[in-house]
């Protein structure tokens, strides 16, 4: 009697279980959908979104501390001591950075034009960098060693290359990612400097909003 | 110009046909119309035959210099050679889509010609499909980014430069190569989610789609090695390989497509990971799609990048939201359904596959991390962390090595279940391996004894491997040329590939550790030995293209005293653009590539010029086994296992018997194929 009790019971229970099963399964067919669309709604965020001038936390600040060698000669420590006392672009590049060849040629160009370039060699072999340097050409006034990237990362570096403006106090005033070249420098890096450089010149002190309309 | 305004409306048919071929096919096989299904491969050929007219005028209209078309002004010019005009036609983001859409158009009329013996119901279903996604580009292409926009009324004399780094035998075939293969991931997508959407619970359509896998994958493979080898000789910096995001692009769909291929290997044999297999057909076409809108939407800074515009990114990003939106929500509806029909133990060929396609899995991963990761690191405020080439030579080196370890046994081993004492014969190929390898790494490179050992005992472990299951499978055979006679096309296709996979790896790991690279300033008659080559400058002198000016230098490069070879690279000045290209020169061989770029002069008034020479070991190995693995899909592809035969009624063999068929007998067979 018991024996044929259980039986259509235990069948229930086996039939749940198998429909259960079937619903976990169900669940696990949707998994794929549900990452699809988190990445779509993330690269939705992303459009329009100007990805080669960026303000964010690295503006309005100064330089953040460093102590790392010279590239040319890494026996010699530089801080932020041997900065420029006049408006710069701080450029960080790496020789294994296929960008940067491309702009490398610009940059020598706005050397040529007398624009002040420091370089931040980033995570680079030293051996690649002078090599690169001694191919295309030197447009920094000097070259930093960033071997581990922290300077860089503290900087609020995304990638390479990346460009900093900074001002005759020490002040960073724009933020370039991706390659400078001859449309972005007129339209907004030129701009930028050239108030930086009046202001600098003058010995006064410009106000946010002035800074914010040429540099944005 | 006419013929460009033909080209226009050419394109807007094009349009109205794909709709068309969405539309009523689609009715056919709700409402079971035989005849509005057979509609779907003549509406095909009529979209393929009006992409073409518009695409052919697009290059007419580059040829006849049509400046009053606003992309022929900005893309060509008059001095512009006749070939560069042609290749210019997809030198730029509108031009390249269209010819992306082209392409599409062709696999659309290759499969409607190829599927002729598949059930009527599959083949309107993959058609449909296949329209479907060329429907949503071509609204794209129409309403956001016309090649055929004008300049009226004020009509330029003359056109920009075309990019210098474009103007190159690269640019001519590189793109269509590509994009065969880019846009041939939607056939396996295609037949995949018509499966899904008929209800087949069965795994023929995995041998439907799998030798259209393997062509696209071959076109992809082709594609991706001319792409590296443009880059190497074009950007004068010797590189071959940058992980550029673009680059990564076309990577991401080739790594999916490899698992592709041998999923549906596993499905197509044994009827196991059917969900599995969809999944990867989708995954490989969404890569594809990707890919497009990384390059396009301007979300992600490249050196390829076209102009970027967030409304084209929106749209292309709506239609991947779409199509493979639309595809995974079938996959969650139907796929559960999928049935399992064969059982297998744990050392078979199955399990190895599963390995193989995880390992694949998790390298398509780390680079598509790699590639995204400004944009995830940007919505999460997870700060700001660059991902550079380092990141990813760390982990796709040691993650290649795993593979090929998985490589050496799974092709060997036995569907099922392989009882065969293997661990004996696995022990002494792996000691054997390491013993060849190491020797061999010691004599050629002390230096870089891990990176070229590991390399090469993994490489042997694989060709050891491969000989031992070339004997076990002519072992019965009554000769053993004759039993190398009797292995199927798709087996000597799958070794050869697996061989060019070694052959590539063997360069890659020789290349990227023992290249020796100079940076000297050499004058005329200046001479200097690299690695066992005297290089002697010759002289300078003054050249003149069609539209640059360019100082060449003669080199002779001689090897004890014998001369190997004499040099030409040159350093152009391009006249419209103003701007300077390094065209490298270069003597290649199986062995090494000798390599000679000019840089610029290192004063003045000097006569004294920087060059940059480069010795790199077996480069062209990276390129010839893109190659062989290329071949080897195509063996595989022949295979006449893949070649569809049309089921015939007993009434069609006596009328075949008999010498004619009556209207009557193909209208019953049309129906009952119809009704499968």
């Amino acid at each position: 009697m018991t024996t044929s009790n259980n039986a259509p019971d235990k069948q229930a229970q086996q039939s749940n279980k198998n429909t259960k099963r079937k619903k976990s399964l169900k669940l696990g067919f949707l998994i794929p959908l549900v990452i699809f669309i988190g990445l779509v709604a993330m690269l939705y965020m992303r459009l329009g979104k100007p990805t080669d001038i960026v303000t964010n936390t690295a503006l309005e600040r100064p330089v953040p501390a460093f102590e790392l060698p010279l590239l040319s000669d890494t026996s010699r420590i530089m801080t932020n001591d041997n900065l420029p006392d006049q408006p710069f672009l701080m450029n960080i590049w790496g020789s294994w950075c296929p960008t940067c060849i491309i702009e490398h040629p610009f940059l020598m160009k706005l050397e040529e034009r007398g624009v002040n370039l420091v370089g931040v060699n980033y995570k680079d072999d030293i051996g690649d960098a002078l090599g690169y340097l001694n191919k295309g050409g030197d447009p920094f006034s000097m070259s930093i060693q960033d071997l581990s990237g922290q300077f860089a990362l503290d900087l609020g570096l995304t990638g390479a290359p990346e460009t900093f403006v900074v001002d005759g106090e020490g002040i960073i005033r724009q933020h370039i990612i991706g390659e400078v070249n001859e449309s972005n420098w007129q339209s907004r890096i030129a701009p930028c400097l050239m108030v930086l450089n009046d202001a600098n010149n003058n010995g006064v002190s410009l106000e946010p909003s002035q800074v914010e309309e040429a540099c944005q | 110009m006419l013929i460009t305004e033909l080209g226009y409306f050419a394109l807007l048919a094009a349009f109205i046909l794909a709709i068309l071929q969405v539309v009523l096919p689609t009715i056919g096989v709700m409402r079971d119309h035989v005849a509005w299904q057979r509609l779907a491969p003549s509406l095909a050929w009529a979209q393929f035959a009006a992409m073409v007219i518009s695409f052919t005028a697009l290059m007419a209209g580059f040829y006849y210099n049509d400046f009053s078309l606003v992309y022929v002004t900005q893309h060509s010019n008059t001095l512009l050679p006749w070939y560069y005009k042609l290749s210019a036609t997809w030198g730029g983001h509108e031009g390249s889509l269209l010819l992306w859409m082209t392409i599409m158009a062709t696999w659309c009329a290759l499969v409607s010609y190829f599927s002729r013996g598949l059930p009527l119901s599959m083949r309107a279903r993959v058609l449909v499909i296949l329209a479907g996604v060329q429907m949503m580009m071509l609204a794209m292409l129409i309403f956001t980014s016309s090649p055929f926009d004008r300049n009226l009324p004020n009509l330029p004399v003359d056109g920009a430069d075309l990019n210098p780094v474009l103007q190159d035998f690269g640019l001519i075939i590189h793109p269509p190569m590509l994009y065969m293969g880019y846009v041939g991931m939607v056939v396996p997508f295609a037949f995949c989610m018509a499966a899904l959407w008929e209800g087949r619970l069965d795994a023929v359509w995995t041998r439907w789609s799998r030798p259209w896998a393997l062509a696209a994958w071959g076109f992809l493979t082709v594609g991706i090695a001319l792409g590296s080898w443009w880059a190497y000789y074009e950007l004068g910096w010797g590189g071959w390989w940058f992980w550029d995001p673009v680059e990564n692009a076309s990577l991401m769909p080739w790594l999916a497509g490899t698992a592709l291929l041998h999923s549906l290997a596993v499905t197509e044999k044994r009827g196991v990971f059917k969900a599995w297999t969809i999944m990867l057909a989708i995954f490989a076409f969404a890569l594809s799609l990707l890919g497009t809108f990384l390059v396009r939407s301007g979300v992600i800074t490249s050196v390829h990048s076209f102009a970027a515009d967030p409304t084209r990114g929106l749209v292309i990003l709506a239609i991947l939201g779409v199509i493979i939106g639309g595809g995974l929500l079938m996959f969650a509806v139907r796929g559960w359904r999928l049935t399992v029909e064969s059982q297998y133990r744990l050392i078979s060929r199955e399990s190895f596959l599963v390995i193989n396609n995880v390992i694949i899995l998790i390298s398509t991963l780390v680079v598509l991390l790699g590639t995204l990761y400004p944009i995830i690191a940007d919505s999460f405020n997870l700060g700001q962390v660059s991902v550079g080439p380092p990141y990813f030579n760390a982990l796709f080196v040691p993650l290649t090595w795993l593979l090929l370890v998985a490589m050496g046994m799974g092709s060997n081993i036995r569907w099922k279940q392989d009882s065969r004492p293997l661990l004996g014969a696995g022990m002494v190929i792996a000691v054997s391996s390491l013993v060849l390898a190491a020797i061999i790494a010691y004599f050629t490179s002390p230096s870089a004894m891990l990176n070229i050992g590991v390399t090469l005992a993994v490489s042997f472990w694989v060709l050891l491997w491969m000989v031992i299951d070339f004997k076990d499978k002519t072992k019965n055979a009554p000769s053993r040329l004759n039993g190398l006679r009797q292995l199927r096309l798709s087996y000597w296709g799958q070794q050869i590939a697996h061989i060019g996979v070694i052959v590539a790896v063997i360069g890659v790991a020789f290349t990227s550790t023992l290249s020796i690279e100079r940076d000297v300033a050499l004058g005329p008659n200046d001479s200097v030995n690299v690695q066992g080559y005297d290089f002697t400058v010759k002289s300078f002198s003054e050249v003149k293209g069609s539209n640059f000016d360019a100082t060449q230098a003669e080199v002779t490069v001689s090897k004890d005293g014998q001369t190997v070879t004499t040099l030409h690279p040159e350093k152009r000045n391009y006249i419209i653009s103003m701007m300077p290209m390094t065209e490298a020169a270069i003597d290649a061989s199986l062995m090494r590539d000798v390599y000679v770029a000019l840089g610029e002069p290192i004063a003045e008034d000097s006569n004294e010029w920087a060059f940059r020479i480069y010795v790199k070991p077996l480069i062209r190995w990276i390129w010839l086994g893109a190659l062989i693995m290329a071949f080897g899909a195509l063996l595989s592809m022949l295979d006449n296992r893949y070649r569809i035969k049309k089921t015939r009624t007993p009434a069609q063999i006596a009328a075949k018997k008999s010498g004619f068929a009556t209207v009557a007998d193909l209208e019953s067979q049309a129906i009952k194929t119809g009704e499968q």
